[in-house]
């Protein structure tokens, strides 16, 4: 008799922490999210100020790469006597994303939610712009535009990408250094050599290889060995952090959109600014609403989804009508 | 008495040849394996080097805007 209460106790335990575990579930599905595949990569580099850096860099430099070829497009757009106020705002928002960026803080603790934030943002903002231009030209126009703006876009932000350049090999020789110590060899005169680009980083690899190979069994296992710990542990930190970065990602969302609106009113000489100030209350309204999964879009700008069929292979959520974001899958969406 | 050396004689040739060619191909394949094995390490540690690295015309997909 005494047994049959302790189990029936146990089971009543058990069953009180169901709901539990069920209320837990709810609350992550409504707020978090989960981070894609490549952006989870992108961030396995930003365990340090050094990496973070490269990586809010490389993103600046694609947003300005895409309001540049935004900004080329409309002036064609112009030259055919079209509306162009749909684009000018998805470049307006694209400007305030820009200065986010621009003006975020690669050491801080938050840089990897930065990151995704910009990204997922950028991502959705180019996508609109291009499901809109999509909507109201044909496939032959659209090679037209595109021909007329590639001469344009071939030598644009020469600076910046010189400038990460020279911070990725700075990177790789920091790499380069940590893989020659884990090998047990120290070969910092190849290391300074490609650090001046007198050598190329295959030739560094290749007298890595080289080195390997005449290495013996032991020493080739525990290396490799050695490399793959390295790789975990940068794998496991970038899981770590987009495990975070989902956690809270639409409240961020909120919070950033309602800093852009308050940003747009004081764009007082820009002649879209209502309707900028507009187009953001509209998004905060999606974000805002109960159970809203954000991707039905709907900013009411009038340009219906024109399925994206060419060559998109964004994995965030949109719907028809110029969908502003799927939180679902935030930061991605290789094109 | 002959003919039954010969053929003792023959028998033994041919089990020595049988011997000596399943030596010789097992041990090539000992060597083919080792070759493999060898290879495999030096392009696995080649690869995990690589994922360590950034290429220096990385950059980040935001998608196109046509």
């Amino acid at each position: 008799m005494k047994k049959i209460l302790n189990i029936i106790i146990v089971i009543a335990i058990l069953g009180s922490l169901l709901p539990l575990t069920y209320a837990d579930d709810v609350m992550n599905s409504s707020n978090d999210v989960e981070i894609d595949a490549e952006t989870q990569q992108q961030i396995e580099i930003m365990n340090n100020g050094f990496g973070a850096e490269i990586r809010l860099l490389q993103l600046e430099n694609a947003i300005i790469k895409n309001i540049n070829m935004g900004n080329e497009i409309i002036s064609i757009l112009n030259e055919y006597d079209m509306n162009v106020t749909n684009f000018e705002l998805i470049l307006a928002e694209f400007e305030l994303v820009k200065q986010e960026l621009q003006s975020a803080d690669h050491n801080s603790s938050d840089a990897v939610n930065v990151f995704v934030d910009l990204k997922h943002d950028a991502v959705n903002l180019s996508k609109e712009f291009r499901q809109t231009l999509r909507a109201l030209f044909n496939t032959s126009m659209l090679d037209q535009i595109q021909n007329q703006t590639r001469n344009m876009t071939n030598n644009q932000d020469g600076n910046l990408s010189q400038h990460i350049q020279y911070k990725i090999r700075h990177y790789n020789k920091n790499q380069f250094q940590k893989i020659y110590q884990l090998l047990g060899e120290n070969w910092s005169l190849l290391i300074h050599r490609y650090q001046n680009g007198t050598m190329t980083q295959s030739q560094l690899k290749q007298n890595i290889t080289e080195s390997i190979k005449q290495a013996g069994k032991e020493k080739q296992f525990n290396f490799l060995a050695l490399l793959k710990q390295e790789k975990i542990r940068y794998k496991i930190h970038a899981q770590y952090n987009g495990q975070n970065s989902g956690i809270g990602f639409q409240q961020r969302q909120e919070n950033r959109l309602k800093g852009r609106l308050m940003r747009a009113e004081n764009l007082s000489d820009n002649p879209l600014q209502t309707e900028l100030m507009n187009r953001l209350r509209l998004k905060i309204n999606a974000t805002e609403t109960p159970g809203n999964d954000d991707n039905q879009g709907g900013q009411g700008n009038g340009n219906q989804g024109s399925g994206d069929s060419k060559n998109d292979g964004s994995s965030n959520g949109h719907g028809g009508n110029n969908g502003h974001g799927g939180p679902q899958n935030p930061g991605g969406g290789g094109q | 008495m002959k003919k039954i050396l010969l053929v003792i004689f023959g028998v033994m040739i041919l089990i020595v040849s049988i011997v000596l060619i399943v030596h010789i191909s097992t041990n090539e394949s000992v060597m083919d394996y080792q070759s493999d094995e060898e290879i495999n390490i030096v392009s696995e540690i080649s690869t995990e080097v690589d994922t360590l690295l950034l290429e220096e015309n990385d950059d980040i997909d935001i998608g196109e805007m046509i």
